[in-house]
């Protein structure tokens, strides 16, 4: 697995558009912070650090598109086929595996990298920051960030492996992260029960909170709001976190594993 | 600051537990610098720390072990000839230097392997080629005895019997090359060595081989002062036999022998250089790397007299000698460069 | 040892049956020439044998262990395989290629295997261009460069001479004679371009519409193959006429340029019934018959079954 790891990582510091991903993270990051302290347009204090001064909107699916990318070798499966041919069995389980494991890993030197960044810029912004949390909120609020964007991730690497086509698996990665497909699916099961007789957007309001979506901008929206339980599930964000996210992305990666490996390579 | 549901259990018994120290009076005045600096957090994270290491040092433990466990496996289970080495999935230090190591040694009995397998194939071309050269008088002489035999007329039969007499007689010198070849290629028998005046050795052998410049209208030259080298005399003299005979051969003009210094290396006097250079019809042919392999010959078809064994025979020779024999072009002329010993008795 | 052993091997794709109760073996030290039509299940087969497609039914039994099929504690299986197109990523250099797969068998100098590698298949390590800009052969060098890391002692090569002019196909040609000599690297290449196979294959396999048609060792197909002696008589319709009468049970032809070539009898009883015959020789040679022709009688579609559709197998091509 570490072997496979280090090769990956070889594969992608030496590519170009991972260095294009970051200058155009920090651009985006530090152009606006930069505008502020120059124009002294947008706020005039934030209220706290995690809720309104470090953005993480979009980490998500930057990251699902960074795992399509690193999973899909363009041309059927080409790199890949190399690889697995010279793998014995129990190996080319571990590489399936390898492959959603580094893109949380990606995932993680995105989140923090953006975080880093974001503080670059809110001092160079200069706007001062009236309640910051203690560092171990933080700390936490990025973890359960990481843990919001896990099974996205997981699934667009379950998506490459099985359609080994790289232009489903970027829609896939776009709209899954964005919340389109479960929100998609959600108003179309409504759709069924409302045209079955039940009250529309009962199904949606029953399951909402549950969504990975959902609670991803829960916890999207601070720390305070994501550790507090005074929400309509009387449940934090982050308690639903644990409970949705982690066997989702477990789950996810022992099928990739152990179903999707067994399949034909070429 | 707000405590959460998690840290307020965590402070409540570690209070409990300074209370319980606060038994000695030591305790009591650690407490108060406790309470005084709001340690408990700072031990709180102090402690997860610790647990982190701990975690991260059994995970390491378990690296080296599996690490360790894969490669005794595959050392243990690999076949001898296989293509295969150990690899280190992760770079713990240590493991690197010992899979080098032992990737190292696989290497180097399999370099054996290969380097055994090369000579046997350069031995096996060696045999074929000089198979053909002793099938072809063999079969003369054979040829011709069974003509004899059958011939009626005295006067043929005896050319016959000649003809048969000259192929038996060119088969038996290839064979004395060849065993003078093999010993002095044998360890088990050194040549003595001791002084030897070169010049004379020089003339003789040019004396001897007279007549058949002179039925070429060649006039051999030979510059040399009077050195005496470290040699063993019949070997330095077949050395000398073997070059002379493959200039007459091969050459196409007069060959031209000049003893010089061999200059310094190392501060030492080299001793004196003999070269031969002669004339030669087609330099192009001539792979001068080549030239003292056994069974090499320029001419790839085989065709002209001679083995191929004069001059590597001559090369074991100065090789058993000390000495060095190389050879180059220069335009059309062959030079072939003997490198001898100085004579340390007489001090250069 | 054998190397390769397939029993019973079939691959079925929806309603086509690629690869059909095939018995294959391949001993140690083999190169074996793998021969077959386009579509008739070459490929299905090689990927068969490195685990990269699962067989509907049958085994293959690797390097004669059939509970781990050769493959290393350290989890890689001793084949190194080009199979079809060249997995090279494009957007990276060549060197780039090959340190990825080094790192990831976990092999310690990963640069200097790749330098070693590439200076063996002829490309510059210094380049630094990325193989999107590579031409065909090129490509293909590297994916036997990439077939080539981490030391295998099994070799599949799918029609490797693909794109190469005839320089490199002679260099890559010697490449894998060496490594099959010197380093008993077992080598199975399939091709349908048969000088080359003739050239460097010590047995060959034949498949036909996914059935192996025929297995035999070099020497058996020289046999097979049979052969005729040509010979030029200095009165060629007389001499025709005696030799009829001394060499009944042989077939004769007249050539355009007068010579006969003469089938059935050996060189030493046509050299010999000229001789009694008084007889004058002028050229006397021994010719094989073209074994392209004996390759193409075997690959040939069968009458009475359906031909083949098309060129697709199982959609990936």
């Amino acid at each position: 697995m570490i072997a496979l790891l280090r090769s990956d990582a070889y594969r992608v510091l030496h590519s170009r558009w991972i260095w294009l991903v970051a200058a155009i993270v920090a651009f985006l990051l530090l152009a606006p912070a930069l505008m502020m302290r120059w124009t002294s347009m947008g706020p005039v204090c934030y209220d706290d650090l995690t809720g309104s001064a470090l953005p993480m909107t979009g980490v998500q699916i930057l990251a699902a598109a960074m795992a399509a990318i690193v999973c899909c070798d363009r041309t059927d499966i080409g790199f890949a086929r190399s690889i697995l041919s010279s793998l014995g069995e129990r190996a080319r389980m571990v590489w399936f595996a390898e492959k959603c494991v580094f893109s949380l890993v990606l995932d993680a030197v995105l989140i923090v990298f953006t975080f880093v960044v974001g503080l670059l810029g809110l001092l160079a912004s200069g706007v001062p920051v009236t309640n910051p949390e203690p560092a171990w909120q933080v700390a936490a609020w990025l973890g359960f960030t990481w843990l919001c964007s896990a099974p996205y991730v997981v699934l667009t690497v379950l998506v490459a492996h099985l359609t080994r086509s790289e232009g489903v698996t970027t829609v896939f990665a776009v709209l899954g992260a964005g919340g389109l497909l479960e929100g998609g699916l959600l108003i179309g099961i409504d759709f069924l029960y409302a045209l079955l007789g039940g009250e529309f957007l009962t199904v949606t309001a029953a399951v909402g909170p549950w969504l990975p979506a959902e609670i991803a901008s829960a916890v999207g929206d601070g720390a305070r709001t994501m550790l507090s339980a005074e929400n309509a599930v009387q449940l934090a964000p982050a308690v639903r976190a644990l409970i949705v996210c982690l066997p989702l992305t477990v789950a996810t990666v022992a099928v990739d594993a152990l179903l999707v490996s067994r399949r034909d390579a070429a | 600051m707000m405590s959460s549901a998690f840290l307020e259990p965590l402070y409540r018994w570690l209070r409990s537990v300074a209370e319980w120290l606060l038994a000695s009076s030591t305790m009591g005045s650690w407490v108060g610098v406790v309470e005084r600096f709001r340690m408990v957090e700072g031990i709180v994270v102090a402690a997860l720390l610790l647990v982190g290491l701990g975690l991260g040092a059994f995970f390491v433990c378990v690296c080296y072990a599996t690490e360790l466990g894969r490669h005794a496996r595959f050392l243990a289970r690999r076949e001898r000839l296989s293509n295969a080495r150990l690899t280190c999935g992760s770079r713990l230090p240590g493991m690197v230097g010992m899979v080098d190591a032992v990737n190292a040694e696989i290497d180097a009995a399999d370099a054996e392997r290969v380097e055994a397998l090369r000579a046997a194939d350069e031995f096996s071309r060696g045999l074929s080629a000089l198979s053909h050269d002793v099938r072809t008088p063999l079969t003369g002489a054979r040829g011709y005895l069974q003509l004899a035999r059958e011939e009626s007329d005295s006067a043929r039969k005896d050319e016959q019997l000649a003809a048969a007499d000259a192929r038996l007689a060119a088969m038996s010198g290839l064979l004395d090359e060849l065993f003078s070849y093999a010993r002095a290629a044998d360890p088990d028998s050194p040549l003595e060595l001791g002084p030897v005046a070169l010049r004379p050795v020089l003339e003789q052998v040019l004396l001897g081989h007279y007549p058949e410049f002179e039925a070429r209208g060649w006039e051999p030259e030979l510059t040399c002062r009077d050195v005496v080298v470290t040699a063993n005399r019949e070997a330095l003299s077949r050395i000398v036999e073997n070059l002379v005979v493959n200039a007459l051969r091969h050459g196409s003009g007069p060959l031209a022998v000049h003893v010089h210094p061999a200059g310094e290396r190392d501060g030492e006097k080299n001793g004196v250089a003999v070269e031969f250079s002669n004339p030669v019809a087609d330099p192009s042919a001539i792979d001068v790397d080549r030239l003292f392999e056994r069974f090499y010959q320029a001419d790839a078809s085989r065709s002209t007299a001679g083995s191929g064994l004069g001059l590597s025979v001559a090369a074991k020779l100065a090789e058993a000698q000390g000495m060095t024999l190389t050879a180059h072009l220069s335009g059309s002329t062959l030079v072939c460069e003997l490198g001898t010993v100085p004579n340390s008795q007489m001090g250069g | 040892m054998n190397v390769i052993e397939t029993h019973g091997l079939t691959k079925r794709y929806r309603r086509k049956l690629a690869v059909d109760n095939l018995d294959m073996t391949v001993a140690a030290g083999d190169i074996y020439g793998f021969v077959g039509k386009n579509g008739s299940g070459k490929s299905t087969t090689m990927k068969m044998i490195c685990g990269l497609a699962r067989p509907t039914a049958g085994e293959v039994v690797l390097f004669g262990d059939p509970e781990h099929g050769g493959a290393t504690p350290q989890g890689f299986s001793r084949i190194g395989a080009l199979i079809e197109s060249p997995g090279v990523l494009q957007s990276l250099t060549a060197r780039d290629n090959l340190v990825a797969k080094a790192l990831a068998l976990g092999m310690t100098h990963a640069g200097d295997v790749a330098d070693d590698l590439l200076g063996l298949v002829g490309l510059d390590p210094a380049d630094h261009r990325r193989v999107k800009a590579y031409s065909l052969g090129m490509k293909q060098r590297l994916g036997l460069a990439l077939a080539l890391v981490g030391g295998p002692d099994l070799l599949l090569l799918d029609e490797p001479f693909n794109g190469l002019d005839p320089e490199a196909t002679r260099a890559m040609r010697l490449a894998l004679v060496r490594l099959n000599h010197e380093h008993g690297v077992t080598i199975m290449i399939s091709s349908h371009v048969l000088d080359q196979l003739d050239r460097v294959a010590t047995r060959f396999g034949v498949i036909a519409e996914g059935r192996l048609t025929a297995e035999f060792t070099d020497e058996e197909l020289h046999e097979r193959c049979g052969s005729s002696v040509r010979v030029r008589l200095a009165v060629p319709e007389r001499g025709l006429a005696l030799l009829e009468q001394t060499l009944p049970q042989a077939t004769f032809r007249a050539d355009p340029d007068g010579a006969l070539v003469i089938t059935g009898a050996t060189l030493d009883e046509v050299s010999a019934a000229c001789f009694s015959a008084g007889i004058e020789v002028r050229e006397l040679t021994q010719q094989e018959r073209d074994i392209e022709e004996y390759f193409v009688e075997l690959m040939g579609v069968q009458r009475g079954q359906a031909p083949l559709h098309g060129e697709k197998d199982g959609g990936v091509r």
